[in-house]
């Protein structure tokens, strides 16, 4: 594969296989696309104190997230600036005041920069303050939003707010199902090792079509049993056997929906949003019809007003993609993060989120639904991994190199509008377009900076 | 059972157990459980519901996540898909084998109706070319029911349980 031909791995309705099997794309796409765009690197509470820290692995490189003694949160690279040795081992953990190097002990401050070195002396004279080393942990740019912690690895490059645009809304919208407007991660993540190319998972995020056909086996299982338990209620409740009928029990509301016909799906509209981010469910998801929880209904209106209350309960996507590393959902507080290990192996980390000040059920909610829908022993997953992992195998065929986006391109009429139907896959094109300017050849410094 | 269990009796069940599972035989496995039974596979660093009486776990974390918690209806529901003939992640067929050590029955409580194992394993499923082994230790709790042994809480620690995981297609 020859980095020159990048560009022509893409056009408007398909997508040639080499994006998604090639050495020297993945390479490239840590050189280009990873560096430029902004990354998720996690949420501020996992480092709710002054030296908490929390650890990402971004295409390769070693993100480190430290909260600073103003409360601000910094992201630099987690690696020491004399022999390039982590300066803090695992996911997240605390330091006080100071990161020091377990190898030579040399110590920076919580910012990054260079506090101390042993043997002191022996750098008089020497240009070591003057070069990189002397900064210290290389910092990154980084922003948040309502505690989202973004990190964009090149020097220069857009800015934050320009590249997420009205993406932000989305997140707003996670973080309003809070009656306080917090979010707080429910502990750490269910992790899913997959063996297929990152972009694989990602274009699923907003295929709607899939669901019917792929979790056909779980959404019949879900149904059949439930017919079954429900009518052995019935008779229990009919031979007075006291125990009260519960509805329908919430993992059954959970299921069913996958099995929702194409025109539902079709009329959940998607939208395209400018840097490759989409949203499946603009007007409904599979997640609509969910049974209300009143008291958490009423806290809400409490909160915000009748209004907003409404407003805000009533925007429930099914997944909101923050291209290339975040997806997610209003209700449940599902977050996905999207971490490339390899061209073929991918690590996909699923959190709960908790809605501070909302009753517990939502967490109970959002922590079925992930086991439910996106653990490694998740039965939906299975067989969502399945078809990921068979078809990074079979791209290696020769016969045909293309994979299709034709569905609802109509080239004739300039291009994939930004409101779209549910099944229109320009919520795919629109990442591809998103990917082929991302890995043109560096401009604005990009490269440069690596 | 005729008579109070005793630790080989219960040893006895646990083995028995494995060999359901070994053996797809998943409607009898589904027999082995207490009408309230829990099968939970926890995540380090997630919730601990009180589930392990006097075991010291802590009882009131209010957050985390788990890679599996099933009551009697979603086992109903996930045996059920596995017979499913478009369970396509079962194409291939997958098969598994449990290596269990020796059940430590850790407390024979006749009194309470009560009786917990501990039992390390290996556990190893194969899927068409390739096989994924995984390591833990499954700790049961047991209760007579209708004068038979069956499990209250069958709880799987894995050793890698916070590392990413391949998917995992059947039971532990």
């Amino acid at each position: 594969m020859n980095p020159d031909r990048i560009a022509s791995l893409v056009e408007p309705d398909r997508v040639h296989r080499d994006a998604y099997v090639s050495e020297t794309v993945f390479r490239l796409e840590c050189e280009r696309l990873f560096r430029r765009a902004w990354i998720y690197v996690g949420h501020d509470s996992l480092v709710p104190h002054a030296g908490d820290y929390a650890t990402a692995d971004v295409a390769g490189q070693p993100l480190l997230m430290v909260r600073q003694s103003d409360g601000a949160v910094a992201v630099m690279l987690n690696r020491c600036a004399h022999k390039g040795s982590p300066v803090v081992s695992g996911r997240w953990g605390h330091v006080d005041r100071v990161l020091r190097c377990p190898y030579h002990s040399w110590s920076y401050r919580l910012d990054g920069s260079l506090l101390a070195v042993p043997v002191a002396e022996g750098y008089a004279g020497t240009r070591m303050r003057e070069c990189d080393t002397g900064r210290g942990l290389s910092r990154v740019s980084s922003a948040q939003h309502r505690g989202f912690v973004f990190a964009r690895l090149a020097a220069e490059g857009i800015g934050f707010e320009e590249y997420f645009g009205e993406m932000l809304g989305c997140i707003d919208a996670i973080a309003d199902r809070s009656p306080v407007g917090e979010l707080q991660v429910a502990g750490p993540p269910l992790r899913s090792l997959i063996r297929c190319n990152w972009k694989i998972y990602l274009e699923n995020i907003p295929d709607a079509l899939h669901a019917s056909v792929t979790h056909e086996s779980s959404v019949a299982a879900a149904d059949a049993v439930w017919e079954q338990e429900a009518e052995a209620r019935r008779q229990g409740r009919e031979a007075g056997a006291g125990e009260p009928a519960a509805g329908r029990p919430t993992v059954i509301e959970q299921l069913s929906p996958f099995g929702s016909g194409s025109p539902f799906m079709e009329d959940m509209g998607g939208r395209c949003v400018p840097n490759g981010h989409v949203i499946l469910g603009v007007r409904a998801s599979l997640h609509s019809g969910y049974s209300a929880v009143p008291a958490y209904e009423a806290a809400m209106r409490r909160a915000y007003g009748e209004e907003r209350a409404a407003r805000i309960l009533s925007w429930n996507p099914q997944n909101a993609l923050l291209y290339p590393s975040l997806a997610l959902k209003a209700a449940p507080q599902t977050v996905r993060v999207v971490r490339p290990l390899a061209v073929d192996r991918t690590v996909v980390e699923i959190w709960a989120f908790r809605a501070r000040e909302a009753p517990a059920e939502l967490l109970e909610r959002t922590r079925l639904y992930n086991r439910l829908v996106f653990s490694p022993m998740s039965m939906v997953a299975h067989d969502d991994v399945h078809v990921f992992e068979g078809i990074q195998r079979a791209l290696a065929a020769d016969a045909n190199p293309w994979v299709s986006l034709h569905r609802n391109h109509r080239a004739q009429l300039g291009g994939d509008a930004a409101e779209v139907g549910g099944l229109d896959e320009a919520l795919m094109r629109h990442q591809f377009a998103a990917w082929a300017r991302a890995m043109s050849p560096g401009t604005a410094g990009a490269e440069a900076a690596g | 059972m005729s008579a109070p269990p005793a630790a080989a009796d219960i040893a006895g069940f646990i083995f028995e157990e494995a060999r359901l599972l070994d053996s797809a035989r998943w409607e009898d496995w589904l027999g082995l459980f207490a009408p309230e039974g829990r099968y939970r596979v926890p995540l380090p660093g997630g919730a601990a519901p009180a589930e392990t009486a006097g075991s010291g776990a802590a009882d009131d974390e209010p957050l985390g996540q788990s890679i599996a918690d099933e009551d009697l209806l979603l086992l109903r529901i996930r045996i059920a898909r596995l017979r499913h003939p478009r369970a396509y992640s079962l194409q291939p067929q997958v098969s598994c084998q449990h290596v269990l050590q020796q059940p430590h029955v850790e407390r024979i409580d006749r009194a309470g109706n009560t009786f917990t194992a501990y039992t390390p394993f290996m556990y190893a499923e194969c899927k068409g070319d390739e096989q994924a082994i995984l390591f833990g230790a499954v700790r049961h709790r047991l209760r007579l029911h209708e004068g038979a042994l069956r499990i209250v809480l069958k709880r799987v620690d894995l050793l890698n349980a916070a590392a990413p995981l391949p998917a995992i297609y059947l039971f532990i």
